[in-house]
């Protein structure tokens, strides 16, 4: 009888040995998947940062005359999609009015803007500011260029550029300054009444600037400079003229609010543009 | 007479550092997000480039990358804690339950990819590295991490 108790505790002292074993052997294992874990995360941030810091640089985009086909996109959009736009999807930062001596160019009613090259929200911001202004005028030599290479924001985002262009309209003076290159060269130089515009109107001295005769300021871009990634300048006339684009309802309600601007500017004219439903509409975002 | 008898659920001994770790990190990550949140809803960001050049928070958290489906990751971020915040609890982390296991860690996984996902974006997308974000991204990392190691270090109790 006492030796089958005997063996009896024997077997059960063994079989916790055994089960003492296998708990530490599992718990063994599910730490080994723990530290596996939390190492491949931290794997995975090393190598996204490492990439980020030391892989390949992406290179600044060349500037050089823009496309007549493009510009001819830009300029044709029929009133028709500017009011199926209206005050589009997407739009921001409206021209805010002042109270600052008129500005005026060649007699007329003056639109100054400050911008650079490398800057992708001048980038963004040129696209509905182009297409506005020549719904009252022309521009001459037109230039394709992108923003900035990485790590600048929203990297060479396909735009045009001011730098040494020219603006004709029986309405409108224009004034284009663009301090920059897209590798971040000096290139038009800010200077006499606009300098003095920049810096009073524009204490934080960011851009783009855009001051509207001396009535209205817009400081920033009023359109999302991502939706523009990756597009060509071709393909972004393209979409601006196709209303249904998230690129169109950004731009032409924008284009439409610095319609209404301008045409605050210009008593209204040319009517058929400033009458417009689409135009009438997007005044409401003036402040 | 009859009486009623409340079975307690099956509970399990945890590390001492499990809950007051856990639930530090879900206070700190909910205070973090109320903020980016406050941010993201009452700040003047606009979309314009300082004269330095420079990029900064506001880029990161007013662009394109601070939504997914339209819906701004600044609140989903105070949603995460606060969910973990509860799932955190003492009394929660002491009972033994699959279910609650599974729940805790796989919603805490999910909100480490997030930060991934997000990290990813300042890092290539935006170019631009938001501190407060990243101070999110930290406290999720170290709250899976504590949540993971308190799971596998937890003992039923006998």
């Amino acid at each position: 009888m006492g030796g089958v108790a005997k063996s009896a505790r024997a077997d059960n002292v063994r079989l916790n040995q055994l089960r003492a074993k296998q708990q530490a052997a599992e718990r063994r294992r599910r730490l080994t998947i723990a530290i596996a874990a939390t190492a491949a995360v931290v794997v995975v941030v090393a190598v996204l940062v490492g990439v980020a810091l030391f892989g390949p640089k992406q290179q600044a985009v060349a500037t050089g005359p823009l496309d007549p086909a493009v510009y001819t996109t830009l300029s044709t959009v029929p009133v028709a999609t500017f009011d199926q736009v209206g005050a589009g999807v997407g739009v921001s930062n409206p021209p805010k009015a002042i109270s600052a001596p008129a500005l005026t160019t060649d007699g007329k009613p003056g639109v100054l803007y400050v911008g650079a090259e490398y800057c992708p929200f001048c980038a963004a911001e040129r696209w509905p500011f182009v297409v506005a202004m020549t719904r009252f005028g022309q521009f001459a030599n037109l230039q394709a260029t992108a923003s900035g290479a990485a790590p600048e924001a929203y990297p060479n985002t396909a735009t045009l550029s001011f730098h040494g262009a020219s603006y004709t309209s029986q309405y409108l003076g224009f004034t284009g300054v663009e301090t920059q290159t897209n590798t971040n060269q000096p290139l038009d130089t800010l200077s006499g009444d606009n300098k003095a515009i920049f810096d009073t109107y524009n204490p934080g001295g960011s851009i783009p600037f855009i001051d509207y005769g001396g009535k209205a300021t817009a400081n920033g871009a009023s359109v999302d400079p991502s939706i523009f990634a990756g597009k060509t300048q071709a393909q972004i006339a393209d979409d601006i003229a196709n209303p249904s684009t998230t690129i169109s309802k950004a731009v032409l309600g924008s284009a439409n609010v610095i319609t209404a601007q301008l045409c605050a500017l210009t008593n209204n004219q040319p009517a058929p543009v400033c009458t417009s439903s689409g135009v009438t509409t997007a005044a409401a975002a003036l402040k | 007479m009859t009486g009623e008898t409340t079975t307690r659920p099956p509970q399990r001994t945890i590390p001492r550092w499990l809950a007051p770790l856990s639930l530090t990190w879900c206070v700190l990550g909910l205070l973090v997000s109320i903020y980016l949140t406050y941010e993201h809803y009452t700040g003047s960001t606009t979309l314009a480039c300082p004269a330095s050049g420079a990029v900064d928070c506001a880029k990161v958290t007013s662009s394109a990358w601070s939504t997914i489906l339209g819906i701004p990751v600044a609140p989903l971020g105070l949603l995460f804690f606060a969910v973990m915040l509860v799932l955190c609890r003492p009394s929660l982390l002491r009972r033994r339950s699959t279910v609650l296991d599974v729940a805790r860690l796989g919603f805490c996984g999910v909100g480490l990819l997030m930060a991934l996902y997000l990290l990813w974006a300042e890092l290539f997308q935006i170019h631009a590295i938001c501190l407060w974000c990243t101070g999110v991204h930290i406290l999720t990392f170290l709250l899976f991490v504590t949540l993971l190691f308190g799971l596998v270090l937890s003992e039923p109790e006998s």
